[in-house]
């Protein structure tokens, strides 16, 4: 029911390759032709070295947590119900600049054991109607 | 390259409204209220006034902003107020500390005479600031899933998009580097609660706050809790600032910024921890190189704090301990009113007197270096004494995601 209400990414031309590969179960991530700079969210210029082409590759979907919390109020649709749940901001491992955010699909009994530097790795959580989203569990 | 107009500009008045949860006011009647009282504590008049600025945003996605109702943006304030000449302004970028460090300048370098600022805040009737989503009102329906578009896609369906939850992971990390625990946060909050118990604008000054109360507070995300937060309210604060040569003859002792640094953030950092942790390294280096003054030659400090977790970056980076130390230093009424050596926030901070989204910290700087930082008229409960000594400099930073602009306020040119 829940899973229902949660709030549902709208592809756009700049980010499209992203979610299609989440369909197909791929952390497909954007990197930039001149320098090879691996991006979590689509960039129009690349700040290191100013190119503006890009490709669209899959990563290893690895990763570290970076910084993470654990929600028990929030007002986001959907997710009343499944207090407490975990946020993570993961760290990939091809490059130190890019962040990965998605929830950390781990049981309840396990929140006590979290902590900063663990390592991660990609899943995805189909939600039904064509939804696929991303998600981290512990490696 | 540092501020190079120290001792040229001054604080010179100051006004506020009383605050309250969903209230009845228009925001807009507010600003002008308070903008009223602040022009009249200078000893001027509206006519006086040729420079306006202002951070105008207001509510988060979905709600508003309606100028006049939830915002007073600069467009807004000139109706409102009256005002008939302007010949500098400012209407908006990073937060109210930008439009209070922009405002500096332009005294310095002579665009115009008096600037106010003034920064107003609204508490939508339903929902929150800063909700990038909100859940369907209690008894209805549910809602049909929201669509959640550009950045949002990233957030929303991960259960992303209050304000806390950002912050708290930033928090969260924090703690894991260095072993701080919320014990040490108590330390904090209580003193805050203390500070705003003396604080009669303060929306928590009949309510004191046991270590019991804060440990057992409920969680909002974890390590967050509701008394990390600081509280929504209707309220507005203005100041006024002028030339420090003729603020002399005015009828308040003037808070002269004898120092000034801001600092942003860089393409690398991830926010909002990064952004805050780079916003305060580059402010603390502009402000001191900005001055002779150190950290030692400090009275105390009103340190931005929309979530506690704040304070420790402030400290650490504007030098008064080293990293991953703050947790530790605030220990022992280091930061109390009560006779500590460094007391901070003395009105209470956000968490404990409502969020003024940094104005009131400034308004408390000036109050702390006027010495009339009172509960009852006149009874000074709340100035900052070192061995019977009043306030002679005191730091006010706020700011930090993203911009941030910190001064000093002293009782004299230095
Ligand atoms: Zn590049």
């Amino acid at each position: 029911m829940a899973a229902e209400q949660k709030a549902i990414p709208v592809p756009d031309e700049q980010n499209q390759p992203y979610w299609d590969g989440a369909k197909e179960h791929k952390l497909v991530l954007q990197h930039c032709s001149g320098c090879g700079l691996v991006s979590a969210r689509p960039r129009v210029i690349c700040p290191r070295c100013h190119k503006e082409e890009f490709e669209w590759k899959q990563v290893s979907g690895k990763g570290t947590i970076h910084s993470y919390t654990i929600v028990h109020q929030t007002t986001a649709a959907g997710f009343q119900d499944e207090v407490p749940y975990v946020v993570v901001h993961a760290v990939i491992n091809e490059e130190p600049t890019c962040y990965v955010t998605a929830n950390l699909l781990v049981d309840q009994s396990e929140h006590d054991k979290l902590t900063i530097s663990l390592p991660v790795v990609i899943d995805f959580e189909d939600r039904g109607n064509g939804v696929v989203v991303p998600q981290w569990r512990l490696a | 390259m540092a501020f190079n107009a120290a001792n040229e500009v001054a604080i010179v008045g100051i006004g506020r409204t009383q605050m309250s949860r969903r209230g009845d006011r228009a925001i807009g009647a507010l600003a002008v209220e308070a903008s009223l009282k602040a022009i009249e504590d200078a000893g001027l008049t509206l006519r006086d006034i040729d420079g306006l600025s202002t951070y105008p945003e207001s509510t988060g996605p979905g709600v508003g902003p309606v100028p006049g109702v939830s915002s007073s943006n600069l467009q807004w304030m000139v109706q409102g107020l009256g005002v008939e000449q302007i010949n500098w302004w400012s209407n908006g970028g990073g937060n109210i500390s930008t439009a209070i460090g922009t405002a500096a300048m332009a005294i310095a370098t002579g665009m115009c005479n008096y600037v106010l600022v003034w920064r107003s805040m609204y508490q939508p009737r339903s929902g929150a600031f800063g909700s990038g989503t909100r859940g369907s009102s209690a008894g209805a329906a549910p809602a049909a899933a929201p669509r959640a578009g550009g950045a949002n896609a990233y957030q929303a369906p991960y259960g992303l998009g209050d304000a806390p939850t950002g912050f708290a992971a930033a928090y969260m990390r924090y703690m894991k580097m260095y072993g701080a625990r919320r014990e040490h946060m108590a330390a904090y909050a209580l003193s805050c609660r203390a500070n705003a118990n003396k604080n009669p604008y303060s929306m928590f000054y009949d309510q004191p706050m046991t270590f019991d109360d804060y440990m057992n507070c409920r969680m909002i995300a974890d390590p967050l809790c509701l008394f990390d937060c600081d509280m929504p309210v209707d309220g507005a604060a203005a100041i006024v600032l002028g030339a420090a040569d003729r603020a002399k003859d005015g009828p308040k002792a003037p808070a002269y910024i004898t120092a000034l640094g801001s600092g942003g953030f860089n393409w690398k950092n991830r926010p909002p921890e990064e952004w805050q942790n780079d916003t305060a390294r580059n402010l603390s280096r502009t402000l001191w190189a900005s001055t002779y003054m150190t950290a030692k030659d400090m009275d105390g400090a009103e340190f931005y704090d929309g979530f506690s977790p704040d304070i420790y970056w402030w400290l650490e980076e504007m030098n008064f301990c080293g990293r991953g130390e703050a947790f530790e230093y605030i220990q022992n009424g280091r930061i109390s009113l009560d006779g500590g050596e460094f007391p901070i926030n003395t009105f209470g901070g956000q968490v404990s007197e409502g969020r003024l989204h940094g104005i009131a910290h400034w308004y408390e700087g000036v109050k702390q270096i006027r010495h009339e930082a009172d509960d009852k008229p006149g009874d000074g409960a709340r100035n900052i004494k070192h061995n019977g000594r009043l306030a002679e400099n005191v730091l006010v930073c706020t700011g930090m995601l993203g911009h941030g602009v910190g001064v000093i306020l002293s009782d004299e040119p230095r």
